[in-house]
């Protein structure tokens, strides 16, 4: 044969898989067995399935401590919390839930999800995936090293300056969470890239993108934003840390700085935040909702379009977040109308899932109820947040209750609803067992009743003018029998999520066997078995449509998809790139296998970011001169990775 | 059984608890919230009547049994389904036009509240600190009109006021929801906002920006009395403290210029010119002490003095160390404060 | 076994041309580092919007350092594109040459902005004019100084024989991010060399 490895052309072979194929991809892609091949693989289902399990892990974490202030709060003037105690509890909750749940948890599901649905065997850059895991739980580490020592932040997760400055709060608190931030986005913004280069660059051929499954977009659009977000927040805590560290006046309106240019860019990332954590998981819902209504999306095109829309307008609304800042009128009517606009785009998600479902013949699986119930949470959540957008009623509104209640209607709604229910469909293809339906009956019923008796009060005691984050508050005002439902509610779905977790556990360890489409799903993932073995497919599908499983059958009038044969691409660990827009194959990529290297650089930055911590410099800087020859041992070119070796 | 109907009550006759909240901004007192609370009323109204109308689409579109063929594992065929289409067509129309008459709603609304009508003659510069309220009086800025004093506030009813904010240290939020919504007071500038009661009664507000440790208890009250009864208030509260007439009193006012003088201003009182805390020159005309934390009462007075800490943990006020005697005496003292 | 078919056409293995994925990364990378330098900006136009003092406080900043700041990094721009141009001919030593000079540019900056450091009159703690001036100055300094090294790597790999006419991606994108470091100095230079010359205070 003509071809070797180092050659820089080849036609690749054509062919069905067989046994002698499969044998030799599963020599050449599986991990070594025990601790090494635990730290140092580069399989994205792994790293996908870490993923979901750290974040949920600190969704628990940060379940706990809202648990906490709930009691606190059910009775006026209640004292099982210290105020500084409480005000860690709240601010620690808020970073828990927005930074390190709710992102990794659906780079978690797009980890796993993303090269099957795609139809290869990884994504664009392995090594960059492992050390976004890396440095995502050793940020979390970082972030939470105070807490345990009473040095939590508190101040909040928006943390707002002077009172984050140095002269109100001296302490390692804000530091920790100045510094755990900026580590926290290195990890946040090489996922962003390794998902875009993803989606661009190595899909199955014939994946054109008219022929993308929307879950694929929701994710990307996502990460597209956070390239842009991301950058705001970390140079804000950055020029923080500056000010309490170093002494500038950035922030320091005596000298020259202004308060105002923290908020600023606070909420430039903080806006489009909330959409990065919300436009993956209603994706999920576009992409997992339809398949139990036996039926397409209704309106898929618009709906994709919806979502870049969402995203663009998310830029351009930051300044809601700052309406009662004395801004003048005019600016912030240009700020309140676009936050009106997002409406428009939401409403076709919202109507396009309601069609689908009076369309389409729906079967009452967990994973469904999750699903359809997120439409109505996210209309509570939507509505509530329009509400804000009226200027002058949100000078009202504000940190009040009623705020408490949008936003945990749009996270628990629109990224913990979908979650579970994503949890519930892709099970079986994680771990090759279903679920209990039994227990996911439960589990949902008790979610469903908790949220909504533990946060639609909110909204009333809101109304009622009780305002945010008071770690107590006087009778006689009329708030404390709806804090005391509230916390009920709150118990309530503590329960729910309780049950989760014996579910998973359960249905872990004594199952039913799934077989490969249990769900009688429409894409790629669902191809392959459950699990998949470490090569996903023994030869690269070729594309025919958005729906590969379900085009017969729907008499699709787009092309065929092809699964008994393919590229087989058993030179090493290689995965054919595609063109951006039209998914024809053009490269023949030569992908790292597992390495070392994404955890020592890892430690190497954490350990940075120790040094800058502890004010030890020597152990920054020594940390940083060592990431050279990390980052050296990292990208050195080698024959097997599709570098040319002279000899 | 009274708590049970008291939830029920709360969640079923929200409306009604609105009346009956201190602090719920669903009915407002005054011409610089109303227009405010209008427009929340409708956009409630309109918010309520979405979710119920897509809730039901959800359950009816879940619920209404539609008959058709099986596949071999026993799941509805798969099918292109019917034309869902006409749902966007309609639907999205018909947001886009609420939204438009929303944003409408919402600019006649800001339009109404933006300024004060008029050129307001009596204007409060009001300061914020951790974690009370610093409020000074000026009647076209006149000096001789000029006092000041904290965490109570009296407005002229009918009478339109402007609010100056600033603030002593971290960010704080002005808010008395029945009377106006929040501005913030921000370090480097001067908000503006303006407050007007139309009808007498007492209003409590709350800061309303997360101002550290304390910010649960910086509450504020407004006292919103008649013309003549506000005028009287002012002459009252630009004359100086009396000299105590009792010994017990005079002995109390050589320990509060010992102990205490050093942070709080008593005009009249020598030695005593302290800006930390609040002025006292006329405490006991106060409802509250502490921020509106405490009933301003003797014993209340006494528990404060003696463990503030105790109270309102971190607060600038510090734990005294007072024998009994110069506790009571300076009780006498303080009650002298009319 | 069945009679061995194949795509048909003939694909490049490897790290290749445009179409390596590194390449797509460096390019969303630059993306992310761009709206770091433009939320930077932002601060600096914020906060002098806000300013109701003299700014910069102690007049426009001394040229004589940023002025040749400026032509060094053109020149290892130049330099840079000469090498991209060397390689696509497989002239290896030429793009070798090239590089080093860019590299050697680029060490010239980083000492050119040291010594401008050292002529300002002021010091990181004094007003926000001076907090962002050093910020800004040193993000950018900071990326300079991972480009020389990128370059030197490109040096070393090229020696070592893994950079051929065929295979140069990692020339395209070093390079990529160089002209990105040079953009952004042009901005750097604009807003606190040339601006307060021509604005008066």
């Amino acid at each position: 044969m003509a071809e070797t490895s180092s050659s820089t052309f080849r036609d690749p072979v054509v062919a069905e898989p067989t046994p002698e194929l499969l044998h030799k991809l599963e020599s050449m892609w599986s991990d070594a067995p025990g601790l090494i091949g635990w730290f140092s693989t580069v399989d994205h289902k792994r790293i996908g399935k870490r993923y979901l399990v750290t974040a949920f892990i600190f969704l628990l974490v940060g379940g706990l401590e809202a648990l906490a202030m709930r009691l606190q709060l059910a009775q006026p003037n209640g004292h099982i919390l210290g105020p500084k105690m409480y005000n860690e509890f709240f601010s620690m909750h808020g970073m828990t839930m927005i930074f390190l749940y709710a992102l990794p948890i659906l780079s978690g599901f797009s980890n796993f999800v993303w090269p099957l649905v795609l139809g290869t065997r990884d994504m664009a850059f392995p090594r960059l995936n492992m050390f976004t895991y890396w440095t995502f739980t050793l940020a979390g580490i970082f972030l939470y090293m105070g807490f345990w020592t009473g040095h939590g932040t508190d101040v909040g997760w928006f943390n707002y300056v002077p009172l984050s400055e140095h002269a109100y709060n001296p302490g390692w608190n804000i530091d920790i969470y100045a510094l755990g931030m900026i580590f926290l986005g290195i990890s946040t913004t090489a996922g962003a890239i390794n998902f875009i280069a993803t989606m661009f660059r190595t899909r199955a051929p014939g994946m054109s993108i008219s022929r993308l499954p929307i879950m694929i977009w929701g994710t990307l659009v996502a990460n597209i934003g956070i390239l842009f977000a991301v950058p705001a927040v970390s140079l804000d805590f950055l020029l923080l840390w500056f000010d309490r560290r170093f002494g500038t006046d950035f922030f320091n309106a005596a000298t020259g700085g202004r308060p105002l240019l923290w908020q600023h860019l606070f909420w430039i990332f903080g806006h489009p935040w909330v959409y990065a954590i919300v436009l993956p998981a209603m994706s999920i819902v576009s992409q997992a909702l339809p398949v139990y209504c036996r039926r397409p999306l209704v309106a898929n095109s618009a709906v994709i379009l919806a979502t870049i829309l969402t995203m663009v307008l998310g830029f351009g609304v930051w300044v809601h977040h700052m309406f009662a800042t004395g801004l003048p009128v005019i600016a912030m009517g240009f700020f309140s109308a676009a936050s009106f606009a997002i409406v428009i785009p939401s409403a076709v998600s919202v109507f396009a899932w309601v069609a689908t479902i009076w369309t389409g013949r729906p079967v009452f699986t967990t994973a469904f109820k999750f699903f359809a119930a997120e439409i109505v949470l996210f209309v509570i959540g939507g509505v509530s947040g329009f509400m804000t957008a009226a200027i002058p009623l949100d000078w009202q509104l504000t940190d009040t209750y009623f705020v408490v209640g949008h936003i945990h209607y749009v996270l628990i709604g629109i990224n913990v609803f979908p979650v579970i229910g994503g949890i519930y469909h892709w099970f079986p293809k994680m771990t090759g067992r279903l679920m209990s339906e039994k227990l996911g009956w439960w589990n949902f019923w008790l979610m469903f009743i908790g949220i909504n008796v533990g946060f639609f009060p909110m909204h009333i005691s809101g109304l009622l003018g009780m305002p945010r984050r008071i770690y107590t508050y006087p009778a006689g005002l009329g708030w404390g029998d709806l804090n005391l439902v509230t916390t009920i509610g709150a118990f309530i779905f503590a329960l729910g999520a309780l049950l989760f977790v014996v579910n998973v556990v359960r249905s872990l360890l004594a199952g039913r066997k799934a077989p490969a489409n249990p769900w009688d799903a429409d894409s790629l993932e669902w191809a392959t078995a459950s699990p998949p073995p470490s090569y996903n497919f023994g030869v690269i599908p070729s594309v025919g449509s958005i729906h590969p499983l379900w085009e017969e059958r729907l008499q699709s009038d787009d092309g065929r998809t092809i699964l008994h044969e393919g590229l087989v691409l058993d030179h090493h660990h290689e995965i054919p790139a595609t063109t951006p827009l039209d998914g024809e194959a053009d490269v023949i990529l030569k992908q790292p296998g597992s390495s070392f290297a994404p955890l020592v650089v890892a430690l190497l930055i954490a350990g940075i970011f120790v040094g800058l911590l502890l004010g030890m410099w020597w152990v920054a800087g020594g940390c940083a001169l060592a990431l050279i020859p990390g980052l050296l041992y990292w990208f050195w070119p080698s024959a097997e990775s599709g570098w040319a070796v002279e000899a | 059984m009274r708590r049970a109907s008291g939830i029920a009550l709360a969640l079923l006759l929200s409306p009604l608890a609105a009346q009956a909240a201190p602090m719920g901004y669903l009915s407002t007192h005054g011409a610089s919230a109303n227009p405010i609370t209008s427009l929340g009323w409708g956009l409630l109204v309109l918010s309520l009547f979405v979710v119920a109308f897509i809730s039901l689409a959800v359950l009816v579109g879940i619920w209404w049994k539609r008959r058709g063929p099986l596949d071999e594992a026993g799941w509805p065929v798969l099918s292109r389904g019917r034309n869902g289409m006409p749902w966007l067509l309609v639907g999205v129309p018909v947001s886009i036009v609420l939204l438009c008459l929303s944003a409408l709603w919402t600019f006649f609304a800001l339009a109404a509240v933006a300024s004060p009508p008029g050129n307001p003659p009596i204007t409060l510069d009001i300061t914020g600190h951790q974690w009370w309220w610093e409020v000074k009086y000026e009647y076209y800025g006149k000096p001789e009109l000029t006092f000041v004093t904290a965490n109570e506030i009296h407005l002229p009813v009918g009478q339109p006021v402007r609010v100056r904010l600033k603030t002593a240290d971290v960010i704080h939020s002005f808010w008395v929801p029945k009377l106006a919504g929040k501005t913030d007071l921000i370090p480097g500038q001067t908000n503006i906002a303006w407050l007007e009661a139309d009808k007498a009664g007492i209003y409590r507000g709350q800061c309303g920006e997360f101002c550290g440790l304390q910010h649960a208890h910086m509450a504020l009250y407004v006292v919103a009395q008649p013309a003549q009864a506000f005028r009287s208030w002012w002459d009252h509260q630009l004359s100086l403290a009396t000299v105590p007439a009792t010994a017990k009193a005079l002995h109390g006012s050589q320990v509060f210029q010992s102990r205490c003088a050093i942070c709080h201003t008593v005009r009249g009182l020598g030695g005593s010119q302290g800006g930390m805390g609040p002025d006292l020159t006329h405490l006991m005309s106060r409802r509250t002490i502490a921020a509106g934390t405490l009933p301003n009462k003797v014993g209340y007075l006494a528990a404060w003095i003696s463990n503030a800490q105790a109270i309102k943990p971190g607060a600038g006020m510090p734990t005294e160390s007072l024998s009994s005697e110069q506790l009571q005496a300076l009780l006498a003292y303080v009650q002298s404060l009319h | 076994m069945a009679e061995e078919r194949t795509l048909g056409r003939t694909l490049p293995v490897g790290k290749t041309g445009h179409r390596t994925p590194g390449f797509w990364g460096v390019l969303a990378l630059i993306a992310t580092e761009g709206a770091v330098f433009a939320y930077l900006f932002f601060s600096y136009f914020y906060l002098l919007s806000q300013s109701t003092t003299p700014w910069p406080p102690s007049g426009p900043p001394p040229m004589q350092y940023a002025i040749p700041t400026t032509i060094a990094l053109l020149v290892s721009a130049a330099a840079l594109w000469w090498a991209q141009r060397s390689i696509r001919l497989a002239r290896r030593g030429q793009m070798m040459l090239a590089l080093a000079i860019a590299a050697l540019l680029g060490i010239v900056y980083l000492i050119l902005q040291l010594l401008d450091w050292n002529a300002e009159p002021f010091l990181l703690q004094e007003g926000a004019y001076a907090s962002l001036f050093y910020t800004i100055t040193g993000f950018h300094l900071l990326h300079a100084a991972v480009g020389v090294l990128i370059l030197a790597t490109m040096i070393l790999w090229s020696g070592l024989g893994h950079i051929t006419g065929e295979r140069y991606i990692a020339i395209d994108v070093a390079a990529l991010y160089w002209y990105f470091v040079v953009v952004v100095w042009i901005a750097v230079f604009i807003t606190f060399y040339v601006l307060p010359w021509i604005t008066p205070a």
